[in-house]
């Protein structure tokens, strides 16, 4: 099964432990995890459910494609990070 | 809790209650501690407390204390609806379709005394949300979402369109004054009627639209709680009083030593008396 965790810092403000998670695309993967965790949810996606403007996936090292529809395939082996953008001086 | 002797401050850096007490007043409490707090509110009618948090990286969340701030619950916050796939904005904000996504939560105000549990709430961009259950759950305003002059609207000073101000008339909770920065000041005579009409606005922050009320940029509206048909507001063009319920406008001319700002705070009790903050207009900035 695919794992899914996060950065330190979001958890300051929500719990999102470490979990596997069914799926084959990220948005599959992120609907079985919000599903357990529905809190966490709105801080990761928009109330459109697009990734957050200033929100970064990876799915095994590789940033991902669709922000929007989040459609990236997801590998039964896959590791999925969820981090915040880095920006500023 | 003593709402004379104490009060929330809303800061970049968290929620801090001020209290005053034999020597002056000081810091009694701080929420939120390091994290931007746009905007807080009080209901008398619950004590509840409100706090509006803008994560920036994780978004806008709301919260509620119903202990005075002992404690806090993360609950719902304002979700706009899907954009219909047919949909053709009549005017594109600024060149770009409107985003039907939360921006910011700009205003909260507690319903009328006999609505418990509504709460408004204005937002970037440009949504009037309506709770009925203490903030638990939201609907959108929609005969103002959907009424088409809505998207002439412009963002004063942000890249989108917002409700900063919500009054809800002390006489009859169900009509509703909001102020839109920038899209003038709207009525609704009953929460439910289609289609507010503007009311005629005479000033201009726009030479090309100097008499369209539903282009303007207030930066804030009060109502005078025991004349609520006494309404003022910091104009980006001045400041401007109604004494019919908005329906038209006086410009106060000569104040000194500006009559540019953005705060307004109407007296409860005297409808002749409110105050400003001043400042110096854009030109010199």
């Amino acid at each position: 099964m695919p794992t899914i965790r996060f950065t330190r810092n979001i958890q300051r403000h929500v719990a999102c432990p470490t979990e596997a998670v069914q799926g084959e695309t990220l948005q599959a993967a992120l609907s079985d995890y919000f599903a357990r965790h529905a809190p966490a949810r709105g801080y990761v996606l928009d109330d459109r459910g697009r990734l957050r403007a200033h929100m970064a996936a990876f799915v095994d090292g590789r940033q991902i494609d669709d922000r929007d529809g989040l459609s990236d395939p997801v590998a039964p082996d896959a590791v999925i990070d969820i981090i915040q953008s880095l920006s500023g001086g | 809790m003593g709402e004379a002797r104490r009060c929330q401050v809303s800061t970049r850096k968290g929620l801090f209650a001020v209290e005053r007490g034999i020597d002056g007043w000081r810091v009694s409490a701080a929420h939120f501690l390091g994290d931007n707090v746009t905007l807080s509110m009080h209901d008398p009618r619950s004590g509840h407390l409100f706090a509006a948090l803008n994560h920036g990286h994780f978004g806008v969340k709301l919260h509620r204390s119903e202990d005075g701030g002992a404690t806090w619950r993360e609950i719902a916050t304002p979700a706009y609806p899907e954009k219909p796939a047919d949909y053709t904005p009549k005017a594109p904000l600024e060149g770009r379709p409107s985003d039907w996504s939360l921006k910011l939560v700009w205003a909260l105000a507690p319903g009328g005394a006999d609505q418990p549990g509504v709460v408004w709430c204005g937002t970037l961009p440009g949504g009037l949300f309506r709770s009925e259950d203490g903030g638990e759950s939201w609907a959108l305003n929609r005969p103002l979402w959907d009424d088409p002059r809505r998207e002439e609207w412009f963002g004063g000073g942000a890249d989108h369109p917002g409700i900063h101000s919500v009054l809800v008339d002390p006489r009859d909770s169900n009509h509703v004054t909001v102020g839109v920065s920038g899209g003038g000041v709207w009525t609704t005579p009953t929460a439910a009627r289609a289609n507010p009409p503007p009311p005629a606005w005479p000033s201009s922050c726009r030479p090309s639209g100097k008499y369209e009320p539903n282009v303007q940029d207030p930066h804030m509206v009060a109502q005078c709680a025991a004349n609520p048909d006494v309404l003022w507001v910091q104009h980006h063009n001045g400041i401007f009083r109604s004494v019919d319920g908005a329906r038209t406008w006086t410009e106060i001319t000569g104040v000194q030593p500006s009559t540019f700002g953005f705060a307004v705070a109407a007296h409860p009790r005297e409808d002749a008396t409110a105050w400003f903050v001043p400042a110096v207009k854009d030109e010199t900035r």
